[in-house]
């Protein structure tokens, strides 16, 4: 797995590759709360290179969201493959995320 | 008839990505749909993490044991650890939740487990917790797991087969049906070669010893080539090694069959 952080006016981009499993999940959670210290509360993490998420990752994801939204921002998603948003759907979250299909669309959305 | 293979694996998080290979492989062999695959590959990626992580308390403190078994239409995953109990009623099944407030994130994996598989159930034996997990699949069916037979026509009438694996009591009566069927096809020249047989027990034995008599019966035969370690010692402890004539290459078993 590879995070790739852009920092934009109004938002950040984070753009993850690869594996999010139990392994790699850590790695993308310091990656998303590193932001969030540092005042960065509104994130989209670009998910089109993901091929694989476990619960580990969707909790990193979860937590991020949660302290995004305390700090009055948002965590949104773009471009999940069928295969991840299947599993989010799954794991019931699709409620709880905005999901957008392309990066412009969810950097677009702030 | 159902075919097995097994996986025994330290529980570290390390080996979470053997552990879904060695999902994958049986999956596809078992004629998954890649769907169906990757829906086991991850029920097990987060069973074995829970084990990890809840039973074992962190990496490298005990072993997993993982089977994938296969029966027409089902594809059922075990896992065993020596851990402590994990009581899933600890985790309630969570509703799609309307609130972030509602998510508890302990309870995703547990929860994952049981949307992708068709049956999920835990049972806690002295020792030991064994988690068994369903997939029904229509296309799952037996037969190709653990043992791969290649048969080919070497020289007309020279048949030679080589079975790839494990001969075990699962996996013999496949040797057993293409023997037969090449035997009812009037072939009674037949070399087997041994060079990718990890295991024979005395299931498969039995099988190699039927197919003997019936081609000697016809005036043919059937030679066995490159045996070696542990399968080459179980036919000299049997004394096979006077039944079967054994080569140490395929040129010379071939010839034999002239």
């Amino acid at each position: 797995m590879d995070v790739k952080v852009t920092e934009m006016n109004r938002v950040d981009l984070i753009v993850v590759n690869g594996r999010v499993d139990t392994n790699t999940a850590r790695e993308f959670g310091e990656t998303l709360n590193e932001q969030i210290d540092r005042g960065r509360n509104r994130l989209v993490v670009d998910m089109a290179g993901v091929e694989y998420i476990s619960s580990a990752g969707l909790r990193e994801l979860v937590s991020a969201l949660k302290r995004t939204k305390q700090d009055g921002g948002d965590l949104r998603l773009a471009a999940p493959s069928d295969r991840v948003k299947e599993v989010l759907e799954l794991a019931g979250l699709t409620t709880l995320f905005e999901v957008f299909d392309t990066q412009v669309a969810a950097v677009g959305s702030f | 008839m159902i075919d097995e293979r097994k996986l025994r694996i330290r529980g570290n998080f390390a080996n979470i990505p053997l552990i879904i290979d060695f999902v994958a492989e049986a999956a596809q062999e078992a004629g998954l749909s890649d769907n169906e695959s990757y829906h086991c590959q991850m029920a097990a990626d987060e069973a074995c993490t829970n084990v990890i992580e809840h039973a074992y308390g962190g990496d490298d403190r005990g072993d997993i044991e993982l089977t994938c078994a296969v029966s027409p239409g089902r594809f059922v995953i075990t896992i065993v650890d020596e851990g402590i109990p994990f009581d899933p009623e600890g985790i309630p099944e969570p509703d799609i939740p309307e609130s972030l407030d509602k998510v508890k994130p302990g309870g995703i994996g547990l929860h994952l487990m049981r949307k992708l598989m068709d049956e999920v159930r835990f049972e806690f034996l002295p020792g030991k917790n064994v988690l068994t997990m369903v997939k029904n699949a229509n296309n799952a069916r037996p037969g190709a797991q653990g043992l791969q037979i290649l048969v080919n026509e070497e020289r007309p009438g020279v048949w030679l087969v080589t079975p790839l694996g494990r001969l075990d009591s699962n996996a013999s009566p496949r040797l057993e049906e293409t023997l037969q069927r090449l035997l009812s096809e009037g072939v009674t020249r037949l070399a087997v070669d041994f060079h990718g047989v990890t295991y024979i027990s005395s299931r498969g034995l039995k099988t190699l010893v039927s197919a003997w008599r019936a081609v000697r019966g016809k005036g043919g035969d059937l030679v066995l080539a490159r045996l070696s370690g542990n399968v080459a010692s179980v036919f000299d402890l049997v004394g096979f090694d006077q039944v079967f004539e054994m080569f140490d290459t395929l040129p010379d078993a071939l010839d034999a069959l002239r």
